[in-house]
């Protein structure tokens, strides 16, 4: 008997953990997370820390008449001529304020929560319904799989703009009304599945494919003699071999749909603009960029930081699911 | 006589290429016994491991083939159940044990995982309890320490024992006919006589009925009772072990032996062959399928002989 003896941890490590130990290899990528990991914890658990402890007003405060000291001088918020007040080494507007005299820095934390619940949702969702229809079409194939495959290229036959915009348009009209789903016209939740629902191509695609080579695999084919089912076999044979592909997807996606989220605002058709997100910080600014160019740049700085953090995390996952990696990270 | 626990009637299997269908299977007809081991021989394309897919109808999914004929399991047609009653035949009653043990296995799951989803999807047992049984399998497939290996992963494991897991997996649920298609092709021969050893050990302790699928003449003296030659989709001659490597009836049957290398024969110059090529299964002569290629073929060889006695020739023995 082959009976060579198994000593360690090390035998044991599993796919995953192996992903994981190369992962902590690529100081990058780890970088990349970490300030992804400090912007969301900004601005969930910082918001509403710095409201209470220094700003003492919230997002949607607005100060049109008032003034405060600023360096000794009292200023205020809003000039005569509408200018709003810059950004200054003081509490409140430490950003300085917005034409309504509301705190902008206040404002990007706050509407970075919409932005980033927007970004994240809409992912999940997409991912959600990608990875459904991929096992699906890839499982059943034949006639199925036509219908999905072509239904995917449908929707990516479409840019990608114009579609969310024609169809957030009409959701953001009239809301949705499904039976028993009902979602009010300014809910965050119709950003959400415009974004995911425009997306779902561009993951399901490769998932399918991925799939549909699997499905042809011995293993498959020996589970179904093994007397599985057709949800066993997708949930447990096929799902697993691609969730390294999901995951990798995920954290591209996110970050893709924190800047859709962004088009979309500032195109007046994303989150209602009531709700402060970093898309329609940017809007409302856009008109005043000569006199206030800080209500564009913070909320702008803010896209780029999470976009470039979880792309750069995303190929740092990447590398570290490959099977065959040597991983690049000589670096 | 004792009961058969499996009884395979007139099986037919047709596929459906862009090239003509394939006649692959052609009214095949055997049964098995409680313990018995029956070796299914032929070449390859002589429609062994089509055979072994009709049982539970493992090839009805794919949309271009069409299997007649009747396949019985202690007297229950299989052949007319629904996908979902085959589900629980699959498996539980009729396990496969695949030829490859490097692609059979998810690569992604640990191995103690694969055997206990084999028990769950029969069985509604704790998640626990299934994990519990999969450890015991993999002892009684002879695996040492099975309680670290079951949480290895596959490609952690050695051929031989990747081929062990994949018998624990078929015997799991303790299933009337095991199906072996080619068991050993992908193993050392080491490794070979150890899992013919073990599929030997679990026939006698738990009396399972095996279909053994293989071209390997060696594997088949060392494990089956009866042997039945394919050839071209048919049954060309079917025997008791001992009587079909001792005296072949078929020519085909005499051929496949006379070209097996053996170490106690004086080595000459050349392994004699049979001459030509196996006919394409697309159109159905109405002859005797090997005649083409027979060197005893005569006049009666026009008419397709058919299978009486454990033989389907004009000419037993042939003429030297």
């Amino acid at each position: 008997m082959a009976g060579a003896e198994l000593t360690g941890q090390a035998t044991i490590a599993g796919p995953w953990r192996l992903a994981l130990r190369r992962l902590r290899r690529n100081r990058v990528a780890l970088a990349a997370g970490a300030s992804f990991a400090v912007l969301v914890a900004i601005c969930t658990v910082g918001a509403p820390i710095w409201v209470a402890l220094v700003a003492h007003h919230g997002p949607e405060y607005e100060n049109l008449s008032g003034s405060i000291s600023d360096g000794g001088r009292v200023v205020p918020v809003v000039a005569d001529d509408g200018t709003p007040i810059g950004p200054g080494w003081r509490g409140a507007y430490l950003l300085g304020a917005d034409a309504n005299g509301r705190d902008l820095l206040v404002r990007v934390l706050y509407g970075g929560r919409t932005s980033l619940v927007i970004g994240l949702g809409s992912a999940a969702l997409c991912l959600t319904l990608a990875l459904s229809l991929a096992l699906l079409a890839g499982y059943r194939r034949g006639i199925t799989d036509t219908v999905i495959a072509r239904g995917l290229d449908l929707i990516w036959s479409f840019p990608v703009y114009l579609l969310a915009v024609a169809i957030a348009t009409v959701l953001a009209v009239n809301g949705v009304h499904l039976g028993p789903i009902e979602i009010p016209s300014d809910s965050t939740l119709i950003p959400i599945v415009v974004i995911a629902v425009v997306y779902v191509p561009y993951a399901a695609r490769p998932l399918r494919g991925e799939v549909l080579a699997l499905r042809e695999r011995e293993f498959v084919e020996a589970a179904i003699a093994h007397g599985a089912g057709a949800w066993r076999t997708m949930t447990r044979e096929l799902l697993p071999n691609v969730l390294n592909t999901a995951l990798v997807l995920l954290a591209l996606i996110v970050a893709n749909n924190i800047l859709t989220e962004a088009a979309l605002s500032y195109l007046g058709v994303g989150v209602a603009l009531t709700t402060p997100s970093w898309g329609n910080i940017i809007e409302a600014g856009a008109s005043s960029i000569v006199t206030a160019p800080m209500l564009t740049i913070a909320p702008g700085v803010m896209i780029v930081v999470a976009a470039v953090s979880l792309n750069v995390l995303g190929d740092g996952l990447r590398d570290a699911l490959d099977p065959h990696g040597v991983v690049r990270v000589d670096r | 006589m004792p009961e058969n626990v499996l009884d395979v009637h007139d099986l037919d299997v047709r596929f459906a290429t862009e090239a003509g269908t394939i006649h692959a299977v052609r009214d095949v007809s055997f049964s098995l016994t409680r313990g018995e081991v029956l070796a299914l021989v032929g070449e390859s394309g002589s429609g062994k491991s089509a055979t072994a897919m009709s049982l539970t109808a493992l090839n009805r999914a794919a949309g271009n083939t069409r299997v007649t004929g009747s396949v019985r399991l202690h007297g229950r047609e299989l052949m007319t159940l629904s996908e979902r009653e085959l589900r629980d035949v699959r498996g539980a009653q009729v396990a496969m044990v695949f030829q490859d043990p490097m692609t059979s296995l998810n690569p992604v799951r640990r191995v103690g995982d694969l055997i206990a989803e084999v028990i769950r999807a029969h069985d509604p047992v704790p998640r626990r309890a299934a994990a519990r049984r999969a450890v015991e399998l993999l002892h009684e497939v002879g695996i040492a320490e099975p309680g670290r290996r079951a949480e290895l992963f596959p490609h952690q494991l050695s051929g031989g024992m990747r081929q062990r897991v994949l018998i624990a997996m078929a015997l799991a649920l303790r299933p009337a006919v095991l199906v072996a298609d080619e068991p050993t092709t992908a193993l050392d021969v080491t490794i070979q006589a150890q899992i013919l050893r073990l599929i030997r050990v679990l026939r006698a302790e738990h009396g399972t009925s095996v279909l053994l699928i293989t071209h390997d003449l060696g594997v088949v003296a060392g494990l089956a009772d009866r042997v039945a030659v394919m050839y071209a989709g048919r049954i060309v001659e079917t025997a008791p072990t001992s009587a079909i490597l001792a005296s072949p009836r078929h020519p085909y049957t005499a051929g496949l032996l006379e070209s097996i290398p053996r170490i106690d024969h004086p080595r000459s110059a050349r392994l004699p062959s049979i001459a030509g090529q196996p006919p394409t299964l697309q159109d159905d002569d109405p002859g005797c399928s090997f005649a083409p290629r027979c060197r005893s073929a005569h006049e009666a060889c026009a008419r397709r002989p058919v299978l009486s006695d454990g033989i389907a020739c004009h000419l037993p023995g042939g003429r030297r």
